[in-house]
């Protein structure tokens, strides 16, 4: 379809050497897609740049690319999940402009063909690099934190998932420059997304780029499960865990039960590409419709991968800046695996349009409505926190507050899109747009938001700063309100969603409205930045020496911030959810043990790192075609993992005077903090 | 609500009640916005019986879902306001972490609401099924519906009017108050049928039939679309659907009639290939089963997917079956699978399987 890859080798040895690769494959002529290339260069670069000349080479490997601690690993996942985030909302700026600009009969900025690479990367960077990494990075943070484990039950596996998420994101960003992206939505429905109605590689970036991802999330699911299973502290049952620990733990087995299913969707498609199979075309008695199936019976619970560790954060923070014991926890847990177990049984809500018989429409949506009833019961119990509360109006609970009132919003226009009826009316309309992104952000985003806020100060020992954080804040809050109200209006008008141009001075109106919110979206992540490298600036006056710079509640306040690589010099003892809480009130915490124990740790490797960079140039010749570089990279990375099995001095023992002298050290803090 | 529009009493250290003047500001100027553009919102001003009742059905579930919503919304912003830390006159309770009754209620509100909301569920979805054929109005029963064949290409609707012999493309008519009984498919990708004022939509899908069934109650012309992303010419595969009286739609049946061009196999072949349609086609005549050859990929010629999966079938059964084959399926005659058989007959765009792959 597109000039950029119709070009093909005549010379066979050229074709061999190069596959589908061709100078042409570069949009030389596309000045929005150099100039984003050229700047993606030039930032990388001068990361690369600065780092050798402060010679931080040395720290930044053996301190972040080959750490196998999981607080490190957490950072680079956050880490990465804001710089998607700029790119993410970079595409979504553009889709504002472009149909504020061309609803009234113009033609806009953008042709149709950029433009449809542009909504599909939106929605594949967002959900799959940006929440994704980020909620992943939460957990990996703090998890391990809460239950009093030293690190997470596989470290290298830990790295080697990473590695994989970031080597997916770097093939996203490279089909940016080099090639297309897919021009068929963020879920590439078949026989859209099939070889005939996409000969370009757009399909296969989107392919390669989420299978490499994915498997180090499904690693990363396996390895979050056994580690809250076999590491918890003693005493701390299941019903004793964190409620983010319950919801991390949810999270992870919906990972290991959904992941495999796009796994496999994702193979079947790439064997209808790649070797002319029909699993999703009309030929030898393939079937679209499979594909719907197959790619919702992941996404669906994807949905709930992504926003419960959000209600964890939300039911952590509500209980801290209420000061007081989150209400009905046993409620929460039992909501939570509700929310969990019902999420596989309602995937076929995503279309009901697709002429399923009124029994089968019924049932998924009555499954869908009875999702609300627990997450009712979690809002509820928010609620019943706060009430009768000491609450502190810190940012954490605005990001909360702002939460819930949206969250509810969202809520209900779900349920109502969840009545088979009203959906073949609202159906892939922009209500459709406006409500996932009211849940999402809403739900999701502020979740992260609420958490990084929170969090930050474990994990780097100082906090974030309030002022900018509140403007982050409100042009956040306001901002989705003005960029998605105008859409609910716009789904009720008839506009449909993905369209490139259109012809209605009315919705332009909306239209205008809506990309002036993204602005102030915009205005918001900027202050995200601004708030962090300012932060950063202002470290020392924001220190918090005491580990606990909220009066926690639970065990992850009671190490010291950022915690000693070991996390706990001594594992503590757990007598309830709120431990650490309790501690405080009884008296008991900050008390410094006789002696230490030996602590068992990992060592670094680089292997999870070599096997990411391998990946990139696997993928990205299984996408071109280069056969014998795709070879290459498989066995290359066969052999790197295979080579590390025989490495056997995988750990070490921490002396009991190395951790002493870091215990003394924390605790004389401790005594002149609460001197002064 | 009490309105905190005038003078600002919060104190800057407690924003809860300026989160609430936030959010009555973007809800009043969306209920302003709504009421300026009433007359365009397509969805609430339905011109047809499926539309009206999935209108009510969208403000009852709305409804239902405002008895939770609007009073947790209240009690986020009062619990907030009330139990700010430096309200010390309420009360202080951090051990309060359960109770029965509050819990019982938390539970049974939502399950109730949920009831109800699925009892309406169940009804309305079978009532709205898109099978089921929906009925004239009382005083035109003697009138039998219109049968409409609709197939989604790139980009653009084609519309086939078996009862009277005529196609069109991206126009279609109706007689008002009389049912049109759609039967959809797709040449190519995956599309959503959509008349947004008359209500349900439905996929067309290739090698597949969705049925609808609609009716338009009031002279117009409306809009109707693809909702669901097809590809480049996306933006352009819109229609205009026509309600007409008895009389118009005759006459309008009569002018398609009379424009010249017959829809055959060679026509379909020019109208399939990828490209949109700007002005509404018309064709006088059409080969009677054109709906079913493209539902059985055969429509731009070649040999149809059931008859190819019949010999296909026979073949496997009766080795001598190869007699029955057509001329110009021999070169598939070494292979015995499906495949090759059924390859050979899919579109000359299809660059998927070549015969010699």
């Amino acid at each position: 379809m597109s000039s950029r890859v119709d070009q093909l080798h005549e010379d066979p040895l050229l074709r061999a050497i190069f596959g589908k690769l061709h100078i042409e494959s570069i949009p030389w002529h596309d000045p929005i897609i150099m100039g984003a290339g050229a700047g993606m260069v030039i930032a990388a670069v001068a990361v690369l740049g600065l780092t050798t000349y402060f010679k931080q080479w040395k720290y930044v490997w053996s301190n972040w690319l080959t750490s196998v601690d999981h607080k490190k690993i957490g950072v680079m996942y956050i880490i990465l999940a804001l710089i998607m985030l700029l790119r993410g909302f970079a595409d979504a700026l553009m889709m504002r402009a472009q149909q504020a600009m061309a609803s009234a009969g113009g033609e806009g900025f953008l042709p149709p063909d950029h433009f449809d690479q542009i909504f599909t990367a939106h929605g594949v960077i967002m959900i799959f690099f940006v929440a994704m990494p980020f909620v992943v990075g939460l957990m990996n943070v703090v998890m391990p934190l809460q239950i009093g484990a030293r690190d997470v039950a596989f470290p290298y596996l830990n790295s080697l998932s990473f590695w994989l998420t970031a080597s997916g994101a770097i093939l996203i960003n490279v089909s940016l420059v080099i090639g297309e992206f897919a021009h068929t939505g963020w879920l590439a429905y078949a026989p859209l997304s099939g070889i005939e109605f996409s000969p370009g590689v757009g399909v296969d970036y989107y392919l390669w780029a989420l299978q490499i991802a994915g498997l180090g999330t499904l690693l990363s699911g396996v390895n979050l499960i056994t580690t809250i299973f076999k590491m918890r502290a003693p005493g701390m049952t299941l019903m004793r865990m964190p409620i983010f620990t319950w919801t991390t733990l949810a999270a992870n087995m919906l990972i290991v039960a959904a992941f495999p299913i796009l796994t496999v969707c994702l193979a079947m498609l790439s064997l209808d590409r790649y070797l002319g199979m029909h699993f999703f075309t009309n030929e030898a008695g393939g079937n679209a419709m499979l594909y719907v199936n197959l790619i919702w019976a992941w996404g669906h619970p994807e949905v709930y991968i992504l926003v419960l560790p959000a209600f964890g954060v939300f039911s952590e923070v509500v209980a801290t800046y209420s000061r007081k014991r989150l209400f009905g926890y046993d409620g929460m847990v039992y909501a939570t695996m509700c929310i969990a177990l019902l999420s596989f049984i309602v995937w076929l809500h995503h279309f009901f349009t697709m002429g399923a018989g009124a029994n089968v429409n019924a049932f998924f949506g009555i499954t869908t409505m009875i999702i609300s009833i627990p997450t009712g019961v979690k809002v509820f119990n928010w609620l019943f926190t706060m009430y009768r509360g000491r609450i502190k109006l810190d940012l954490p609970m605005m990001w909360t507050l702002g939460f819930i009132i949206t969250f509810v919003i969202g809520g209900a226009t779900g349920v109502l899109m969840a009545v088979p009826g009203a959906d073949f009316v609202l159906h892939n309309s922009v209500f459709l747009i406006a409500h996932f992104h009211n849940v999402i952000i809403g739900g999701v985003l502020f979740g992260c938001f609420a958490a990084l806020n929170y969090w930050f100060p474990k994990a780097f020992g100082f906090k974030l700063h309030v002022g900018l954080g509140k403007v982050s804040f409100w042009c956040w809050l306001i901002g989705f309100y003005v960029a998605f109200m105008p859409l609910y209006a716009l789904g009720l008008m008839g506009m449909t969603r993905r369209l490139s141009h259109m012809n209605d001075p009315v919705w332009q109106v909306y239209l205008i409205v809506a990309a002036f919110g993204a602005l102030l979206i915009l205005a918001g992540i900027l202050a995200n930045i601004a708030q962090i490298v300012w932060s950063v600036v202002k470290r020392d006056e924001l220190r918090d020496e005491t580990g606990d710079p909220w009066d926690g509640r639970t065990l992850e306040w009671a190490t010291s911030s950022p915690p000693p690589f070991y996390n706990f010099a001594v594992t503590p003892a757990i007598g309830n959810h709120d431990s650490f809480w309790d501690a405080k009130q009884l008296g008991q915490a900050y008390v410094q043990p006789e002696k230490y124990e030996p602590i068992h740790m990992p060592r670094n490797t680089a292997t999870g790192l070599l096997i990411g960079l391998v990946s990139v140039p696997f993928g990205f010749a299984l996408v071109w075609h280069i056969w014998w570089l795709a070879l290459l990279g498989f066995v290359a990375m066969i052999v790197i993992a295979a080579v590390h099995t025989f490495n056997e001095d995988r750990d070490y023992y921490v002396q009991p005077d190395e951790i002493k002298a870091i215990e003394d050290a924390r605790f004389a803090l401790l005594k002149t903090q609460k001197e002064a | 609500m009490k309105s905190s529009s005038v003078i600002d009493p919060v104190p800057e250290t407690f924003p809860a009640f300026r989160r609430f003047r936030t959010f009555a500001t973007a809800a009043l100027l969306t209920v302003a916005a709504l009421s300026l553009s009433g007359c365009q919102m397509a969805l609430l001003d339905p011109k047809g019986p499926v539309g009206l009742a999935e209108r009510d059905l969208i403000f009852l579930a709305l409804g239902l879902m405002l008895i939770p919503v609007v009073p947790v919304i209240v009690m986020t912003i009062a619990f907030a306001w009330r139990y700010r830390a430096s309200n010390t006159k309420a009360t202080y309770d951090p051990n309060f972490e359960h109770s029965n009754r509050i819990e019982a209620v938390v539970w049974a509100i939502p399950t109730l609401i949920i009831i109800a909301l699925g009892t309406v569920t169940w009804i309305s979805t079978h009532q709205l099924d898109p099978h089921k054929k929906v009925e004239a109005v009382a005083e035109r029963s003697h009138i039998p519906p219109v049968e409409v064949e609709v197939v989604a290409m790139d980009w653009k609707w084609l519309f086939i009017y078996p009862e009277y012999g005529i196609a069109t493309v991206n126009e279609m008519a109706m007689p008002v108050g009389t049912p049109v009984h759609f039967k959809l498919t797709s040449s190519s990708v995956m599309n959503s049928f959509f008349i947004p004022q008359l209500g349900s939509q439905i996929y067309a899908m290739t090698g597949m039939q969705t049925n609808l069934s609609l009716r338009a109650d009031h002279e117009g012309e409306y809009d109707g679309i693809s909702a669901n992303y097809s590809g480049k010419g996306f933006a352009n595969m819109k229609f205009k659907a026509k309600a007409m009286s008895d009389e118009d739609f005759a006459a309008w049946v009569a002018r398609a009639k009379t424009s010249g061009t017959a829809l055959d196999t060679a026509t379909y072949k020019t109208l399939n290939q990828k490209d949109i349609a700007p002005q509404p086609l018309f064709y006088a005549s059409v080969e009677p089963t054109m709906f079913t050859k493209v539902l059985n990929g055969c429509a731009d010629g070649g040999l149809c997917k059931d008859d190819a999966y019949n010999m296909a079938l026979l073949k496997n059964m009766d080795p001598n079956a190869v007699a029955c084959v057509a001329p110009e399926t021999d070169k598939s005659k070494s292979s015995k699978t499906d495949n090759k058989t059924i390859a050979l007959n899919t579109p000359a765009q299809n660059t998927l399987v070549t015969p010699e792959g």
